[in-house]
């Protein structure tokens, strides 16, 4: 119990290090439903694909759980791991997870030795609607041990969507 | 079953100079920047884009058993006792060769370096040249990635179709040699 | 002869009486299905159940039971995403829908987690074929009724059939 307890308030000093602005949650929570999940994950798997990348593309809701996960052809365990890891990292923690990455090295602190699903490597945003995190997006292996491309096909995803968040 | 790689979550190890704390500070800040470091110390930017992975056909495993026996014979020429692997697109093992009198840990080592050059399109020489000077943690990422020469990717076309991994030689560079006698046996039928 | 060879030849078994007689082995590895087919056979699946009411969840994997694409429905219960994939993983390794595995398994008396903790029989897995080559699997879950998989069974194979014609 000590290091769950010692593990929720340690990845809430890893979301805070970020300020956010959070309006108060409206009588019914937003959610995101699968078939915007999913034109999310296409748009951000065409943007990837177009390069002649081969990444892997999941959507996970704000539990972190992936609800849409689109593996391009070619692409191996490595990226599925770690678009799932993204995608939940942003999801649970609220921030994308380059600035995991930031706000874990300000810190002192190794991500992963909190909760082995966690994966501050860019790649992985929050996807919010009425400024309330409904799910993540992570985009994993674009370039087959890069994160390079990763954050701007996970960007395209979510660009696809905007309409749909507001 | 085919083995589900668990995210790894090894703390970063720190170098005997440090304090864990600029350790760690060292591997995470090193983290992005060594994941472009990972694919671009490689061979460069392919001369052209490459052609849509689906596109190209996987790599038969006749030429994969062709391609391993020739590496496992070269090891044999010189008295090296090793494993040899070679996987898929997606490092998926779909040859294994045990030399005679090989170790457990030669099975595992060439797995796994077959895998790595499967998964990041480098050989794993120069994944240990890429993380030289640095504690970064592969692991984190995958835990079945393995920073020790020997592992080679197969190219058609500038893709990926498979990888060949050598394990066990433990001498020098025997590993790499080895396994680069294996990837050239099949080199021209790989159009 | 130990638990898990008689279970190994067991399976065998099961699966050898339930495919016709195979033709020549094909002389290249057929062409893996590519993702765009997986995603049409997916979304199709997926559309066909929830236009009925069903919280389905739709895995479609490769010939190694590795899941490329899953999708799961709004409102969709937990268990249907472990049982979609098990049902695609079941039918891309022995190449079989998992309806026919069950009507194998009653026939015999193997456990089957002796061999393969992943492989399930309930109904809604089945393989996706180029030619007579197994290239991947489908599986839904979810949308039971009754204790009744007949649902996640029609919803496959609306899936299977929106890209038939493109598996040559």
């Amino acid at each position: 119990m000590n290091s769950k307890r010692l593990a929720a308030t340690l990845s809430i000093a890893l979301a805070c290090a970020t300020t956010q602005v959070q309006s108060a949650a409206p009588a019914t929570a937003p959610t995101l439903p699968v078939l915007v999940a999913l034109k999310a994950a296409e748009a951000a798997l065409a943007a990837c694909v177009a390069q002649g990348l081969t990444p892997t593309v999941t959507i996970s809701d704000r539990e972190g759980v992936a609800r849409v996960v689109l593996v391009a052809d070619g692409a191996g365990p490595v990226s599925i791991s770690t678009s799932r890891r993204k995608a939940y990292s942003a999801a649970s923690l609220g921030i994308s997870t380059a600035q995991l990455a930031k706000n874990a090295a300000e810190m002192h602190i190794v991500p992963q030795s909190v909760d082995p699903e966690l994966l501050p490597l860019p790649g992985g945003f929050p996807i919010m609607s009425h400024n309330i995190v409904v799910g993540g997006i992570g985009v994993g292996g674009a370039d087959r041990g890069t994160s390079s491309s990763d954050e701007a096909c996970a960007q395209a995803g979510l660009d696809s969507i905007k309409a749909q968040l507001e | 079953m085919r083995p589900v790689p668990k995210p790894g979550w090894t703390a970063s190890k720190p170098s005997s100079n440090d304090t864990l704390g600029e350790a760690i500070v060292k591997s995470n800040r090193l983290a992005a920047t060594l994941m472009l470091a990972l694919a671009c110390g490689a061979t460069g930017a392919p001369a052209a884009p490459p052609a849509a992975a689906a596109a190209v056909a996987p790599l038969p495993v006749s030429l994969a058993l062709q391609a391993a026996k020739a590496a496992l014979a070269a090891c044999v020429a010189q008295g090296l006792t090793v494993t040899v692997t070679v996987t898929d697109r997606e490092g998926v093992a779909r040859v294994v060769l045990l030399g005679d009198g090989t170790g457990a840990l030669s099975i595992i080592t060439s797995r796994r370096k077959a895998y790595t050059a499967a998964a990041l399109g480098m050989t794993t020489e120069q994944l240990v040249k890429n993380l030289s000077g640095s504690n970064f943690d592969l692991a984190m990422i995958d835990p079945e990635l393995v920073a020790l020469a020997g592992g080679i990717p197969i190219m058609r076309h500038n893709v990926v179709i498979a990888a060949l991994g050598v394990g066990g030689a433990d001498r020098g560079d025997a590993d790499v040699v080895c396994a680069q006698a294996g990837v050239d046996a099949i080199k021209n039928q790989l159009d | 002869m130990n638990s898990i060879q008689l279970a190994a030849m067991g399976l065998t078994a099961l699966i050898a009486c339930a495919l016709p007689a195979q033709s020549a082995p094909p002389s290249a590895p057929a062409a893996p299905l590519p993702l765009k087919l997986a995603l049409k056979a997916a979304r199709t699946a997926l559309t066909t159940c929830t236009a009925q009411g069903f919280r389905p969840t739709v895995t479609v994997t490769d010939r190694d039971g590795v899941a490329r694409v899953v999708l799961v429905a709004d409102g969709a219960d937990p268990v249907s995403i472990i049982a979609s994939r098990r049902k695609a993983y079941t039918a891309a390794a022995l190449g079989i829908t998992t309806a026919q595995l069950a009507k194998n398994v009653a026939a015999s008396a193997i456990d089957l987690r002796v061999l393969d903790s992943q492989l399930i029989t309930f109904g809604g897995g089945f393989p996706i074929r180029r030619g007579e080559t197994v290239i991947g699997a489908i599986g839904v879950g979810g949308a039971d009724r009754a204790n009744s998989d007949a649902p996640n069974e029609a919803c496959a194979q609306a899936g299977l059939a929106a890209i038939q014609s493109q598996l040559r």
